[in-house]
């Protein structure tokens, strides 16, 4: 259910005013305004306003603004494209990994794979298990 | 040449091909700058420097994209950051005009009464104003350009209205409103 005060009709009349949808129906505004002597002043000026506009154009001014510009694209870079690093990087970055890992001695893997499964019992129980220990012993709850 | 094919060359180092855009799209900028910032030599400047920064964030547009909408982004937020730089006293005169363009249909003095309620307005009321009244962005696009909620454009629309109307003072309503019924 919708509240009704004289501003959300104000707003909603010059939202139908302008062809919009508007929160409130037109049949609710338009009752509103019959029985809203201050709505109406408000609104009326409003949308003759409204009508005033469409014998207005915006001004485009004339400009040559390419040669300073041209000027100054010298002193920048060209366009970065993230794209091209992705498409060149990802590649070799895949290979370096995939030589990391087959070159691997076996002592590294005795220490990555526990890393790996801390990562993985973390990110299932979504949430740091011994930063939750730290901030207990800091509140004395855990020796307790 | 077309918008997709001058930001593709630029892509692949071209900067003559970023001319197109420039000159496509400058004058629509300055309007758009001037809207903004209520400052002639600041909106050339605001251009500029986005076209610039535009340049430099080519690489990261998404080609399924316009190219205009994504760079006012760009000239929107040099235009806001320009402002939060320093504030001047705007001066409107008869002949030069800042924001609406001069037509025969309405005369000098009553653009110039629209300019001045204008430039009364906060720059993010005024960009939200012009953008509703003179491009005809409907709510959604009005949403989607400034990034803003569907609701809030609603609201922020009618307020910028109301303190419009407010700048502008009964007298000119009323005269709009006798021309519109004669």
């Amino acid at each position: 259910m919708t509240d009704i005060n004289c501003e959300s009709v104000r707003v909603a009349a010059m939202a139908l005013a302008d062809g919009e949808d508007s929160p409130l129906g037109r049949e609710e505004v338009q009752m509103h305004l019959r029985n809203c002597e201050l709505c109406r002043a408000e609104i009326e000026p409003m949308r003759t306003m409204n009508e005033l506009w469409s014998s207005h154009e915006r001004l485009r001014p004339e400009a040559n603004l390419w040669p300073s510009i041209y000027e100054r694209l010298g002193e920048s870079a060209p366009p970065f494209s993230w794209r091209v690093l992705l498409l060149f990087g990802a590649p070799l970055f895949g290979y370096k990994v995939l030589l990391l890992v087959f070159q691997a001695p076996p002592s590294l893997w005795s220490k990555l794979v526990p890393v790996i499964l801390a990562i993985a019992v973390f990110r299932y129980l979504k949430a740091n298990p011994f930063k939750i220990n730290c901030e207990l012993t800091l509140r004395g709850e855990l020796s307790s | 040449m077309d918008d997709a094919v001058a930001i593709k060359r630029c892509k692949a180092g071209e900067r003559d091909a970023f001319r197109y855009l420039v000159e496509r799209y400058q004058s629509e900028a300055l309007g758009h700058a001037r809207a903004i910032l209520a400052d002639r030599e600041d909106a050339l400047d605001a251009v500029q420097e986005a076209f610039l920064d535009a340049y430099q964030a080519l690489g990261r547009f998404d080609a399924a994209r316009q190219f205009y909408p994504w760079f006012y982004t760009i000239l929107r937020n040099r235009c806001f950051k320009m402002l939060r730089g320093h504030r001047k006293n705007v001066e409107v005169s008869l002949d030069d005009a800042l924001i609406l363009a001069p037509s025969g249909e309405v005369s000098p003095e009553d653009r110039l009464a629209l300019e001045h309620a204008l430039v009364g307005l906060s720059p993010a009321e005024r960009e939200l104003v012009t953008l509703k009244h003179l491009d005809g962005l409907s709510y959604d696009e009005l949403a989607e350009r400034l990034e803003l909620p569907r609701g809030t454009v609603m609201s922020r629309l009618f307020y910028a209205r109301k303190r419009l109307r407010e700048k502008l003072g009964s007298s000119l309503i009323r005269k709009a409103k006798d021309t519109i019924h004669d």
